[in-house]
């Protein structure tokens, strides 16, 4: 089958290949691990993720870690936005009680608050899943607020006139009608958690996770772990969005196909 | 003008005295009803008419629930205020839930914690009301999978599921070309027919009116009032071609534009 302007899927590999081939045709003319180190160097790694790197355990168990406490910021943050952002996009009192005050601290980097964090929390899982909790919170509300406005007021008037009382026509009308665009919220909010923990796991005084071993590996002066390391970030990431995705997919595509 | 159709001994609905007034921030407020009475007999279909923006679907609305009056009250022939599980809304169009199938949609109303206990099979239900309205073979469809007709019969199969005394439609057939309307007219018809419910529609147009309605209320300019209810003698099925219907047609339609 021919299309006019479009190639295959497949072709999505090219520049990531091309970008592999010229790195080793530049760490071979530069000739200096501490800069570019070869795939040679940096495969084993990737190979064994369950080995012991420095004494800062296996690549595999970093990312547990990592993941550990993203899901746990992440998912404390669902829990406040998602309601919080329905009841702000429904009723009018509660958008202008909260919105002023949402709208002040949504532009401080989430990074920014750990001071704050540590002094409030200490060093350790508290803060940064605080700092996690914090990068994700803001892109759910927004997209609640959003999903929810762009529910019909008729979905709404057909459950009340059915016998649905308010509670009802909000579980089984408002949340279903804005769940794809909370979903994609849910999406972005990931990619922001995901790259707060790697970032928080950056500063000093911690002691477990990728951000952790990627600094650890820079002080130890072992650059094929630092890329390693980035390398793993970036596929955990694209594995979470592919499943956002496929959910999106399967069950959220009435409102594509909705005109 | 109450009672020009003819009167039956027990009314299903009286609507009495509504009145409707907006009032916005910094505007002046605007009276929309001034003044609705009239009255429903049981097992009868009437369509309410009227220049537009007159305020037939605000007027729809209040008697639905969906919105509070100002003055005035819609009583049930035992005398008790109406709310919404006598009655069942039908609005113009897109009112399907999209993340439902046409089953599931059927099915809503039955799964409200209102009806949950009432011990009817709801399958059995459901299937019978697809059936009615001839959407059966859509059971597991989409609602963007189906056409404007066959939504408007979902749609229908949903109200009706719920037994509601009275079926209140909203402009149910304005998304609709004029064949798929005839249609679903003669379906409604039929409907009704093995049902014995009671219709209250809003339409727009004087031909659907006057093919569908036992009686036709028709409304002023704002703000509205009842100016006539205008009785439809003619027996069913109705021929539009029919020099008679086409007069009647003809005046409704001067009282609709002035």
């Amino acid at each position: 089958m021919e299309h006019k302007d479009t190639i295959s899927p497949l072709w999505g590999i090219a520049i990531p290949v091309i970008v592999i081939i010229v790195w080793e045709i530049c760490a071979i003319a530069i000739n200096n691990s501490f800069i570019l180190p070869r795939l040679g160097q940096i495969l084993p790694v990737l190979a064994e993720p369950f080995n012991d790197l420095m004494g800062c355990g296996s690549l595999a168990g970093n990312a547990v870690i990592s993941l550990k406490r993203v899901l746990t910021g992440f998912f404390l943050a669902i829990a406040v936005a998602v309601p919080l952002g329905m009841l702000m996009g429904r009723y009018q009192p509660v958008y202008i009680l909260f919105n002023p005050f949402f709208q002040l601290l949504r532009p401080v980097p989430p990074i920014a608050w750990m001071p704050l964090a540590i002094a409030w929390l200490q060093i350790g899982a508290g803060s940064m899943i605080f700092i996690i909790f914090l990068g994700a919170f803001f892109p759910l509300l927004l997209a609640t607020i959003d999903g929810v406005r762009g529910v019909r007021e008729t979905w709404c008037e057909v459950a009340e006139s059915l016998g649905a009382t308010k509670f009802e026509t909000f579980t089984t009308v408002v949340l279903p009608g804005a769940l794809p665009v909370i979903w994609n919220g849910c999406r972005i909010a990931f990619g922001i958690a995901w790259m707060c923990v790697v970032a928080a796991e950056m500063l000093p005084g911690t002691s477990a996770g990728l951000g952790f071993l990627i600094m650890y590996a820079y002080n130890m002066g072992q650059v094929q772990i630092i890329v390693a390391g980035m390398v793993v970030i970036g596929i955990i990431g694209l594995g979470v969005d592919f499943v956002f995705r496929a959910v999106d997919k399967r069950y959220l595509s009435w409102r594509a196909l909705e005109r | 003008m109450e009672g020009a159709g003819t009167m039956m001994q027990s009314f299903t609905l009286k609507v009495d005295h509504l009145k409707k007034q907006f009032c916005e921030w910094g505007t002046p407020p605007c009276l929309a009803i001034e003044d609705a009475t009239f009255s429903v007999n049981k097992g009868e279909i009437i369509c309410i008419m009227g220049p537009s923006g007159c305020g037939k679907s605000t007027l729809l609305r209040m008697i639905t629930g969906l919105e509070s009056a100002d003055a005035g009250v819609v009583a049930a022939s035992d005398g008790t205020q109406v709310f919404s599980p006598p009655m069942a809304m039908v609005f113009q169009e897109h009112a399907l839930f999209p993340w439902l199938s046409v089953y599931e949609n059927v099915a809503y109303g039955l799964n409200l914690a209102v009806r949950k206990k009432s011990g009817t099979d709801l399958h059995t239900t459901v299937m019978e009301h697809l059936a009615l309205c001839q959407v059966d073979t859509f059971a597991d469809s989409r609602p963007y999978q189906l056409s404007g007709g066959m939504r408007q019969r979902a749609a229908i199969a949903r109200a009706l599921v719920v037994k509601p005394d009275i079926l209140v439609m909203d402009e149910p057939f304005s998304s609709l070309d004029p064949r798929t309307r005839l249609e679903l007219e003669d379906e409604i018809l039929k409907i009704q027919k093995k049902t014995g419910t009671t219709i209250l529609m809003v339409t727009h147009s004087p031909e659907d009116a006057v093919y569908i309605a036992d009686r036709i209320i028709m409304l002023t300019g704002r703000p509205a009032r009842v100016k006539e209810v205008i009785p439809v003698p003619f027996s069913r099925p109705r021929d539009i071609a029919d020099p008679a219907f086409i007069s009647l047609r003809l005046y409704v339609n001067r009282l609709i534009s002035g």
